[in-house]
This record gives structure tokens, C-alpha cells and sequence, in this order.
């Protein structure tokens, strides 16, 4: 099942958008207003859309450095750095996608917790999750994305539901633009970003897309959803709360479902919770896939083996952080080392990547 | 060698779920008390009492309405003091309105919203009101053969739908309480020889009642709230004999405010289509529209500006001119806001249009 | 494991007696079953032998067209030219014969001469005739359904398809049965790699029986343990003939009345052959609603334990009263409940199966009605669940194919469970596995949630819908067809109406 990229393994490149997306949206849908909107307020709109840009500038990067290589990053940083230093960097690649996995499910169980199950057994819950994401991960990569396409598409008509908060929406709380200065909006970005994270696993998945050059513009389209998505919820909830109470909301988007009311259901909240799950297990399933294939790369494991060691590692770091100060130090680490790797290392690495090449050329052609 | 694990997992979930130790307190629905309705009341100077009413669902398919009282000084606590007087848990999941004392809301409810807010559980579509009178004895009668709560809200819901009063419900109440430069507002009832009449509407400064208009004012205040409306009716006797009612098709509200922050005249341009109801002297000629749409345009401006002026004195804001003013501002200063707000001047214009009369001439 | 290696010692101790290759064994061998009739007659120049099983042959043909013109014999050699039946042939083989004589063939031998045994074929064919389909009923359309007899079935599908291209490989399976098995492909559209995965498959199976073509299906499928059946069975020649146009697999069993398709997918299973005789819009409206009622049976019921027993905030105001004066004096929490009703469908279910169909009526009768209005009436179950679960029933038999549904049927099963358990999110997390079952099956090979996963989508126009004829140009892409159009679409719209 974890075979070299043969034919039958590989996807089609339109896929690629539906991977992208289903990684970006996850957990941080639910709660992202908050952050933002503390230093931005009304214009936090912009900062959607900026990070969005940045994000789709790094991909950008990503395809410049993965076209030029035509492998995965574990590859690509033994070519580089050699083997023991490539990987090295690999192992903290690998760690941080695992913790993207662990921050995706810890979050979830604690909403999980907060607004419906208080007592909910977590230990039982979570191998729950992680038996699926097993069922999912060993079937390969051709299943995983087949459930970050189902994850996208089954979903979606949860985004229909943000337009009953319309009724009681303010949009006139958009205004003034420009309320804020730029180093608020700057500010801000960095937190955005957060939301974004987790597109970086297409460095592992580079060599199963089948023409992978074709794939880029999916790749950015993908990212263009995401950022659409958070847009129009933002927008919606720019309207429907004042700006202190959304300060308030540790998930705001799920107060706004609070509001919705069909003839047969109220109370949408509890079915965008459930519904979510289907959100974020492609999102938990890519993450542990790619670290998953990275130590297997690394040290040419048995790849089942690999799945098992690094479910158990995502479920004991799970059950162990408790209380919403843990979790939060948990993202917090998580979207830093997803900083550092996204946005100072990746361009690095092009630029070494494209500075070792054309040295390598000069050197053959003086060679010659 | 592949299908050996997946088959193994599945008996282990299989076990797993069969141990049953998911922890998870079932609610089943015939096993719970809905509390449907909550009155607060502060009996003392700390100490809240708190009705529930929940609905008790016959067989026969009536419902009897039963209460449970207590106080204590936290309104959570006062819930697990009711369910020591009730034989299954009480939850408020359902609930449908809360009520507040008259002079409770005057002492401010913010403490009482709180746990509102913070239940998951609560919905945002719960109304909000305030009585005249004490909440207990509302909440101890029987109104038809309903459940309490589900009477209030549809009384109130149906009230909204109607166009005779403003939408109102817990997200509203605490966006207008969280936004700058809008007050909140909420509905007051009184109770009557068991029948539950809509008296007034009650002015919120921050969360403390401190006014309210009469039912008469209802129709200038609901045109200025929106910036689109419709459904409102409206009825003006003019001089002796004219007497006559109308129903708007659409309103348009738009607010003009040439120099924002500063004491410079603020004018609110109101647009009417309406259609005449009820008329009941003689003939209506197309002059005769002319002069009844003058009229109305007349009364609604003085009405208004009445009306905006009393705002104004008692420095609320419940038609958010506070908020178009910040959303024309950058750097939005509350208190200077607040200090001019008293000062400015804000002139209403009116644009009457009478675009049907009925079937009749 | 244990169970085949007995089987293999067993088959080891079979073939020691045919090692002994001697004709006068094997005629001994025969001639202990009572039913095989032996006897001689004397021809002009030699003494003959026939020998037959009585049960087998036809003893018109035996007396009309045999036993006539074996007095002009001279020799054995010479049988096939004056016997007028087309299948006389001559054997030494022990084994052949053998094998013959059990599938209804005449042994005739020189007494004095066993070189040579002259077999000529006899056989009388007892199968029912060709009747109206019974499990793929419809009202318009061809009304023919296969036969036990797997020439009569290649019949009927050749028949449709007068073409010389139409392949049929022909298996033997089964150490006991030795059933007949064919292939049928059509040369030129289908891809040779299916074919070859299914004629592998068939040819590498170890087993010692196959009854019937269900037994296939659950020996060659890809994944066996999956509830989900992989490949369609269906009893119309017509829909066989219509998809082997589509550059489908079909799968003939001899003494089965079923013949299997494949590669197919999930959304296949809910498409009856019906839907092609209908309007494309009345079709598509028709499969949507079988597919939402497949899904209204797999989680309504799950639903309704999840929200009366976690969730009652989700239910709106006006339902309340409702719903809880229902369950008002009714002692079970909601899955027990749930559990009763549903078993009790299912019991209803199996008694009418078992039934004669004059009796499976009165027991639904008295099922559905009697049994359903005491329990509400006694305070056992609410009426509104009663309601539900009997809708979630009727839901699942609007699946077209019968193996298709029985599945839906099970499925339920873990649902309500885990919405019992962890409520609304265990009938997340249940559809979640299910999503994941499904995406990690295949059909021989073949994708089995095509054309959504992955999307492809030329075959969308039918799957969950179907459009005109007219639009669907192409082959789909599934079976990765060798002739991908199905005519040319440019001749198509040249049609010049009077």
C-alpha cells in the first residue's frame, strides 16, 4: 500500500485543490474571528486577504522548488544537506505535521466538551478518531484524498446555513475602511496565517500527483477557497456581532449558527459541530499521513509500523494536554514552528536550491 | 494478510462501544424538565429570585403549566436550588423567554445575562422582556391550553412578524449592549386579568431600563430603527373628523450627516409608500391624497423629532445614530461621542407616498 | 486454513482410483450406481456396448436417433458418420468419458475393442422456461429473466447482441460441480485488463462447489469482507447485453438465474434498468429519489435516538409537544426502542421472505398493522418512532438491487449504536467509516464511489442522474474502454426530420 509513485498511486492534479483546501479548513473556522479582530477590528477583512496572498506566495515557492526537483522534500533536503542534516530538518518537518494532526483532533475534543459532552471520556473519543484516521491512512494515499475531496464537497452545505445570521447582519459595521492602522492590520497577519497552515504537506505529496506542474494552479485555487471561505465568514460575523462581542466569543462561528432556526431544526450549532467531523478528519488524516511517509522515507521503515508509532505518539500527546491554557500553548507552538518553516525556511531553502544549482552549472561548465 | 487488522479493529471498536464507557450523560428528551421560561426578579439587595416554568405535556395532549421558585445570589445556582424541588433535571436548552422585574431591569441585568451567554446551551433566538408587575404571578397563570414559554415567544415572535414591534431576542440585547453607539430596547408586558398585554417599549441605557414609549410611538420608532421596513400601520386623526389609517409597503430610512463628530445638524431622510386602510371622510380625490400625504409627513416629523429629543435628553441612543456617525469616522471616540450626542441637532424629513387606496374610491 | 487442507487431502485420496487409467475400472466404477444402465447389442459386424445414466439422456433422442442406425455400424470409427446428431465424437481418455457420460452423453463401444469409445451427446435439458422477471420487475421493457440453463441465457444475451465480436470464455469451477462458468465480454470495447482480472480470478478460485452466481460474487470481489457487494447481479438479459455495450464484464453461471456484472460502482446499485425505459427527466428524478431514500433509511432512525437522547435542543418549539407526549408513557429509553421496532421489521421481513407469498402478505398485514398500532396502544413504542422506523423500512427496499439493499438493511445496525453512544457525533463518525469503506473499495480494481471519487465528470450524466441518450456519447471512463465512443455524435445531430 506505501509503494514507490507508480501510476495507479498517483491523483490527478485537480485534486491538489481539494487537498489544499481540506487541509486549511479545519478547526480554526470555528474561532479565528477572535484573534484577528482584536487588533484589526473592522478591517480584519483585509487581513484575509493578505495573508491569503502571502500564503499563495509560498505555495508559489513550494512549486518553484518542487518542479525543479521533482521529489518530496525529504528527498530534496538529503540532495541539499546531505543525509544526516537533511534529515534532521526532515524530523522537524515531521513533527510539526504531527502536531498540525494533534492541534486539529485537541481542538475539536475540546469543543466537543465545551458545547455539547462536558464529561466526554477523551481517552475513548480520541482512539475513536484515531482508529478512523488509521482505517484511512492504511487504505494509502489515493484514500486520504479521497476523503479531503468528500470533506470538501459533503460539508459544504454547511456554508449555506451562514445565510440565516444575514437577517439580524449590521453591514454597515464594515465601514469605515481604513479604521485601522497598517501595523494593526500587520499585526494581525501573522495570526491569520494560523488559519492557513497545513498547506505544506504538499511537499510530501509533490510526487503523487500525476503532471504535478499542472497542479499548481489548483493549488492556488485551493487556497483561494479557503480564503473565500474565511471571508465570507468573517463578513458575516463583522455584521451579526459588535466588535467587543465578538471579543467574547472564543468560537464565533459557531455562535453564529445559534441564531439559525428551520421548521424542523434549531439550534444549528450542534449539527455544524457534528458535521465538522467530516472537516477535520481529512485534515488529521493528511497530517499524520505525511509525517507518517516522512519517517518512512527517513529511515525505510515498514510504513505500517510507522502508522502505528505515530498514532500512538498523536494520541498520548492528545489525552495528555488538558485545559484550554495547554491547547492554546499547543497552537501557539504548532503555528510558530509553521511560521518558521513556511515563511523563513521554504524561501531559504528555493534560494539555496537555486543558488546551489547554477553553482553546480558553473562548475560543470568550467569543468568543460 | 491486509483485511486481518481492519477486522480486528472492528471488533475492538466493536468492544469498546460495547464496554459503554463514553461518559456521556444521556438527556433523554421524556426524562428532562424544559424549562421553557425564566423570571427574574431581585428580591433583596443581592439575592435573585428566579421562576421557572416548565410545560407538563398530558397524555390527553394538553399541557399544564408548572413553576418552581427559588432565589439565591447566583442565577445558576438558583437552577440547581429548583432542581431539588423537581423530580427529573431541569435543563435550559429550551428556553424561550426570559422576564425581567421592572425594577430589576432598572438595576441593570447585565449579571443575569451572563449565564445566558455563557451556557452553550442557551439559544440566541431566546426574547427578552421586561414586566410590569411581578414575573411569578405572569408566569403562574395559564394562557389557553400552552405551554407558558411557547405562549410568551409567540406572542412576542408574532408581534415582530406583524410589524408592530422592533426584532428583539438575546443576540440582539447584547449586540446592542456590546456595539458603540446603539442602545438596547426590549419589549415590556403587563399582566391583566390573565390575559398578557404588550404595553410599552422599554429603553435600555447600557443594561439599565431607564425609559419607555408608549405604544402610540411605536410606528416613528420602527421606521427610524430600520433601514428598510415594511408592514408597519400607522393611524392619525386630523383635525376634527378625518380619521385614517394606513399601511406601509415599504420604508426607507437613510441618514445624512454631513460633518460626522461634530455638532453640525444630522438629518434622517425617511421614504414611505403606503397604502390607505381605513378612511372615513368622503370622497378621496388625487388632491385629496396630496393633502392626507402632507399631513402624515407633517405628524411623523414632529413625532419623531419629539421622540429623538427625549432620547436625546436622556442621553440613550436606541435608533444607532451613534453607530452610522462611527461607521463614518475613523477613530471613533466613544466618550466625545457621548458628550455631544445631547447637543446635536437631528431633523427627520419625511417622504409620503400614497400609492393605493384600496378597492374603493 | 484448517478447513482447506483438509480439503486438498481429500482430493488427493479422489484422484488415486483415476490413476488407474483402465477402461473396465472405470465401467465398473459406473455401473455401481444404479442409475447407470448398461447393455449390449449386436450389430451387424460386431457386438456393441451402450451405456448410459438414465437420468441423464434424453431416451427419445436415444431411440429416434441412435439406436436405429447403429446396426449399419461396421466399425467404431466410423460412429460419427452415421449417427445424424452433431456431437458424437471418439475418446480414449478415461477421464474424458467420464466426464462426458456425466453431462448426458451415450458411451457406445466395441466389446472387442476398447481403443476406441464412440460418445454421442443425449442430453435432455430440464429448466423451467424463460419467465418475467420477479426481483427486476418493470412495468415497461422486455419482460425475460435468465433461466437455470446457461445455454438458454447465452441465448437471450446473444440474441440482443448479434455480434461476432461478442466473446464467450468458457470455465469449468468447482473440484465437485464442475459448474460452467462463462465469460462474456465484447471484443474491441471492453478492456482487455478487466477481462483478464475476472478470467484470472475465476480460474484461479479453489473451491468445491458453485451453486450459484451469488457464490462468485463473494469469491471474486475484491474486498470479501465488506458488507458492500462489488458486483451487480442482475436476472435481465437486457440490462447484461446493455452493459456489456458499455465495456462491462458479464459473469454467467450455468444453473444460476442471475449473471453478474462488474466493474461497476456504488451508484450503480441504485440504478434500476427501468430508469433507461423511462423520459430522462422522470429517470433521474426517480434515482434521486432512491438514493435519498437510502439515505433517509440509513440515518433517520440514528438520528432520532441521537437527538431524543443528547440533543433535545435541536428539536424546534412546535415539535416539542409532539415528541414528548409520544414518548411520555413509554418505559424504554429511545435505542431499546429503536432496537425493538427495528428487529421487528426485520423479523416481518424475514418471516414473508420464507413464506409462500399469499402468507408473506397476511403476515405483513398483521405485522404492520396489528403488531405496530398494540405496541403503541400498550406504551411499548412512540407512535412518531414507529412512523420513522416504518419509513426507514419502506426506504430501504426502494433499492434496486436485493444484495444492495440487504446491506443498507445491516448498516443501520452500527449507526444506532453509536448514536446511542456518543449521539449525534457517533452517526457522524459511523458515516465517516463508511465514507472511508467506500473509498477504499474497489471493484476489479475499478474505483467503486466513480464517478464522485474520483470525479470524473463524463460519467455523472449517469450515475445519480441520467441524461438523454443523446448526450451520453461516450463510453464512461470506468471501464477505461478500448472504443471509448459509443457512435458519433456528429451523425447523431445530422438527423433531418421530414
Amino acid at each position: 500500500m506505501f509503494d514507490l509513485e507508480t501510476k495507479e498511486l498517483q491523483i490527478s492534479p485537480f485534486l491538489v485543490f481539494f487537498i489544499i483546501n481540506a487541509v486549511q479548513v479545519g478547526i480554526g473556522v470555528l474561532g479565528f474571528q477572535r484573534v484577528i479582530m482584536k487588533s484589526a477590528g473592522n478591517d480584519s477583512w483585509m487581513v484575509v486577504l493578505a495573508a491569503g496572498m502571502m500564503v499563495s506566495f509560498i505555495i508559489w515557492l513550494m512549486y518553484l522548488l518542487l518542479n525543479r526537483h521533482q521529489k518530496d522534500i525529504v528527498q530534496i533536503q538529503k540532495d541539499i544537506f546531505g543525509k544526516w542534516v537533511g534529515s534532521f530538518i526532515s524530523l522537524i518537518w515531521i513533527i510539526y505535521w504531527l502536531l498540525i494532526g494533534i492541534v486539529t483532533l485537541r481542538n475539536y475534543i475540546e469543543i466537543v466538551e465545551v458545547w455539547m459532552f462536558p464529561t466526554i471520556n477523551i481517552y475513548m473519543f480520541s482512539l475513536i478518531f484515531i482508529i478512523l484516521v488509521y482505517y484511512c491512512v492504511s487504505g494509502g494515499f489515493r484514500v486520504v484524498t479521497g476523503l479531503s475531496f468528500l470533506g470538501v464537497c459533503i460539508p459544504f452545505y454547511l456554508f449555506f446555513t451562514f445565510l440565516f445570521p444575514i437577517e439580524f447582519a449590521h453591514f454597515r459595521n464594515l465601514l469605515p475602511i481604513w479604521n485601522h492602522s497598517i501595523k494593526d492590520i500587520t499585526f494581525s497577519i501573522k495570526d491569520m496565517i494560523i488559519g492557513y497552515l497545513g498547506f505544506s504537506t504538499l511537499l510530501m505529496y509533490y510526487p503523487y500527483i500525476k503532471h504535478p506542474k499542472k497542479s499548481q494552479k489548483w493549488a492556488h485555487l485551493g487556497n483561494l477557497l479557503t480564503m473565500v471561505i474565511y471571508l465570507f465568514i468573517l463578513i458575516i460575523t463583522i455584521g451579526f456581532f459588535s466588535e467587543k462581542q465578538v471579543s467574547r466569543q472564543i468560537w464565533a462561528t459557531l455562535s453564529l449558527w445559534k441564531i439559525v432556526e428551520m421548521p424542523f431544526v434549531e439550534r444549528f450549532e450542534y449539527i455544524g459541530i457534528t458535521s465538522w467531523a467530516l472537516i477535520i478528519l481529512p485534515n488529521i488524516c493528511l497530517s499524520v499521513w505525511a509525517s507518517t511517509k516522512g519517517i518512512q522515507k527517513i529511515f525505510n521503515l515498514k510504513p505500517k509500523r510507522v502508522v502505528i508509532v505515530i498514532l500512538s505518539i498523536l494520541f498520548c500527546v492528545t489525552v495528555a494536554v488538558q485545559g484550554r491554557e495547554d491547547i492554546a500553548l499547543l497552537s501557539k507552538t504548532m503555528s510558530l514552528i509553521g511560521l518558521c518553516l513556511g515563511f523563513i525556511y521554504v524561501p531559504l531553502l528555493t534560494l539555496i536550491s537555486f543558488l546551489l544549482s547554477k553553482m553546480r552549472r558553473g562548475k560543470f561548465e568550467k569543468g568543460t | 494478510m491486509r483485511r486481518v487488522p481492519n477486522f480486528l479493529i472492528l471488533c475492538l471498536t466493536m468492544l469498546l462501544f460495547l464496554s459503554g464507557c463514553m461518559n456521556i450523560k444521556a438527556r433523554v428528551l421524556d426524562d428532562i424538565q424544559l424549562a421553557t421560561a425564566a423570571g427574574y426578579e431581585y428580591i433583596d439587595e443581592d439575592k435573585i429570585e428566579l421562576t421557572a416554568v416548565f410545560p407538563n405535556f398530558q397524555p390527553d395532549k394538553s399541557v399544564k403549566n408548572e413553576t418552581l421558585v427559588a432565589s439565591s445570589i447566583l442565577s445558576k445556582e438558583v437552577r440547581d436550588k429548583l432542581s431539588l424541588q423537581s423530580e427529573k433535571p431541569l435543563v435550559s436548552g429550551k428556553l424561550e423567554v426570559t422576564l425581567y422585574e421592572k425594577k430589576t431591569a432598572e438595576r441593570g441585568i447585565k449579571d443575569l445575562l451572563d449565564t445566558l451567554e455563557r451556557d452553550p446551551s442557551v439559544g440566541s433566538n431566546v426574547y427578552l422582556a421586561v414586566v410590569d408587575g411581578s414575573p411569578k404571578e405572569l408566569l403562574n397563570k395559564q394562557y389557553g391550553n400552552m405551554d407558558n414559554g411557547i405562549f410568551l415567544s409567540n406572542l412576542i415572535e408574532q408581534n415582530i412578524e406583524s410589524g408592530l414591534i422592533h426584532k428583539t431576542n438575546l443576540h440582539q440585547f447584547s449586540y446592542k449592549y456590546y456595539a458603540e453607539g446603539i442602545d438596547p430596547m426590549l419589549p415590556i408586558i403587563e399582566q391583566k386579568n390573565g390575559k398578557i398585554n404588550l404595553k410599552a417599549i422599554g429603553l435600555f441605557d447600557e443594561d439599565k431600563l431607564v425609559d419607555q414609549i408608549e405604544e402610540k410611538m411605536y410606528f416613528y420608532l420602527k421606521i427610524l430603527l430600520n433601514r428598510k421596513g415594511e408592514n408597519d400601520t400607522h393611524a392619525i386623526q386630523l383635525g376634527e373628523k378625518t380619521k385614517l389609517s394606513i399601511f406601509n409597503i415599504s420604508s426607507k430610512r437613510k441618514y445624512h450627516i454631513p460633518k460626522p463628530m461634530t455638532n453640525s445638524e444630522i438629518t434622517v431622510k425617511v421614504k414611505l409608500k403606503s397604502m390607505i386602510r381605513e378612511y372615513n371622510d368622503g370622497e378621496l380625490t388625487d388632491r385629496k391624497i396630496k393633502e392626507l400625504e402632507k399631513a402624515f409627513e407633517e405628524d411623523i416629523k414632529r413625532n419623531s423629532e419629539e421622540m429623538i429629543k427625549q432620547f436625546q435628553e436622556k442621553e440613550i441612543d436606541p435608533l444607532g445614530i451613534g453607530e452610522e456617525v462611527r461607521s463614518r469616522t475613523r477613530n471613533w471616540n466613544k466618550e466625545k461621542w457621548e458628550e455631544i450626542y445631547p447637543d446635536i441637532k437631528i431633523s427627520v424629513q419625511v417622504t409620503m407616498d400614497i400609492i393605493q387606496s384600496g378597492i374603493v374610491e | 486454513m484448517r478447513i482447506w487442507r483438509n480439503k486438498k487431502k481429500l482430493d488427493k485420496n479422489e484422484k488415486d482410483p483415476k490413476k488407474d487409467d483402465s477402461f473396465q475400472v472405470l465401467l465398473q466404477q459406473l455401473s455401481e450406481s444404479d442409475e447407470f444402465t448398461q447393455f449390449t447389442y449386436a450389430s451387424r459386424s460386431s457386438t456393441l456396448c451402450i451405456g448410459y445414466y438414465t437420468s441423464l439422456i434424453d431416451t427419445e433422442i436415444l431411440h429416434r436417433d441412435i439406436m436405429p442406425y447403429l446396426k449399419e455400424l461396421e466399425v467404431i470409427t466410423s460412429l460419427p458418420n452415421v449417427i445424424p446428431i452433431e456431437e458424437v465424437t471418439l475418446e480414449k481418455d478415461t477421464t474424458i468419458i467420464q466426464d462426458q457420460l456425466l453431462r448426458g452423453h451415450v458411451i457406445i463401444f466395441d466389446v472387442n475393442n476398447l481403443n476406441q469409445m464412440g460418445l454421442a451427446k443425449a442430453s435432455v435439458e430440464r429448466t423451467r422456461q424463460v419467465a418475467i422477471p420477479e426481483v427486476e420487475f418493470s412495468v415497461v421493457g422486455p419482460k425475460e429473466a435468465f433461466v437455470e440453463s446457461l445455454d438458454t441465457n447465452i441465448n437471450l444475451v446473444r440474441k440482443r447482441l448479434p455480434l461476432p465480436e461478442l466473446i464467450i470464455k468458457e470455465l469449468h469451477i468447482g473440484k465437485i460441480s464442475k459448474t460452467r462458468v462463462s465469460v462474456l465480454y465484447i471484443e474491441g470495447i471492453a478492456n482487455k485488463e478487466n477481462v483478464n482480472t475476472v478470467i484470472q480470478r475465476l480460474s484461479e478460485l479453489q473451491v468445491d462447489q458453485i451453486n450459484d452466481s451469488s457464490y462468485l460474487t463473494q469469491l471474486i470481489q475484491d474486498n470479501q469482507n465488506s458488507p458492500f457487494p462489488q458486483l451487480i447481479d442482475t436476472e435481465r438479459p437486457d440490462r447484461i447485453a446493455s452493459v456489456l455495450g458499455e465495456g462491462k464484464v458479464a459473469i454467467l453461471v450455468d444453473g444460476a438465474p442471475h449473471g453478474l456484472i462488474g466493474p461497476t460502482t456504488f451508484f450503480e446499485f441504485f440504478s434500476a434498468f427501468e430508469d433507461y425505459f423511462l423520459n430522462w427527466t422522470v429517470a433521474s428524478f426517480f434515482r434521486l429519489v432512491r438514493f435519498f431514500a437510502v439515505l433517509f433509511s440509513i440515518l433517520v432512525t440514528p438520528i432520532y435516538v441521537a437527538v431524543l437522547t443528547y440533543h433535545y435542543e435541536l428539536i424546534p418549539k412546535d415539535m416539542l409537544s409532539t415528541l414528548i407526549t409520544s414518548r411520555s408513557a413509554i418505559p424504554l429509553p429511545p435505542i431499546m426502542e429503536a432496537l425493538v421496532l427495528e428487529l421487528t421489521i426485520e423479523l416481518l421481513r424475514e418471516a414473508g421472505a420464507r413464506l409462500p407469498t399469499k402468507v408473506g402478505q397476511t403476515i405483513g398485514i398483521v405485522g404492520g398493522i396489528v403488531i405496530g398500532t398494540a405496541s403503541v396502544e400498550a406504551g411499548l413504542t412512540s407512535n412518531v418512532l414507529l412512523i420513522i422506523v416504518a419509513l426507514g423500512a419502506l426506504a430501504s427496499f426502494t433499492t434496486p438491487v436485493y444484495q444492495m439493499g440487504n446491506t443498507i438493511r445491516l448498516i443501520r445496525f452500527p449507526f444506532l449504536l453509536m448514536a446511542h453512544y456518543i449521539g449525534l457525533l457517533g452517526v457522524a463518525i459511523s458515516f465517516c467509516f463508511l465514507l472511508i469503506h467506500l473509498l477504499r473499495l474497489s471493484s476489479l480494481g475499478r474505483p467503486f464511489l466513480e464517478p464522485f471519487y474520483p470525479l470524473r465528470v463524463q460519467d455523472l450524466k449517469d450515475s445519480l442522474i441520467r441524461l438523454p441518450f443523446s448526450k451520453q456519447t461516450k463510453r464512461p471512463i470506468l471501464e477505461q474502454t478500448e472504443d471509448t465512443m459509443r457512435f458519433d455524435p456528429m451523425k447523431a445531430k445530422e438527423k433531418n426530420d421530414i
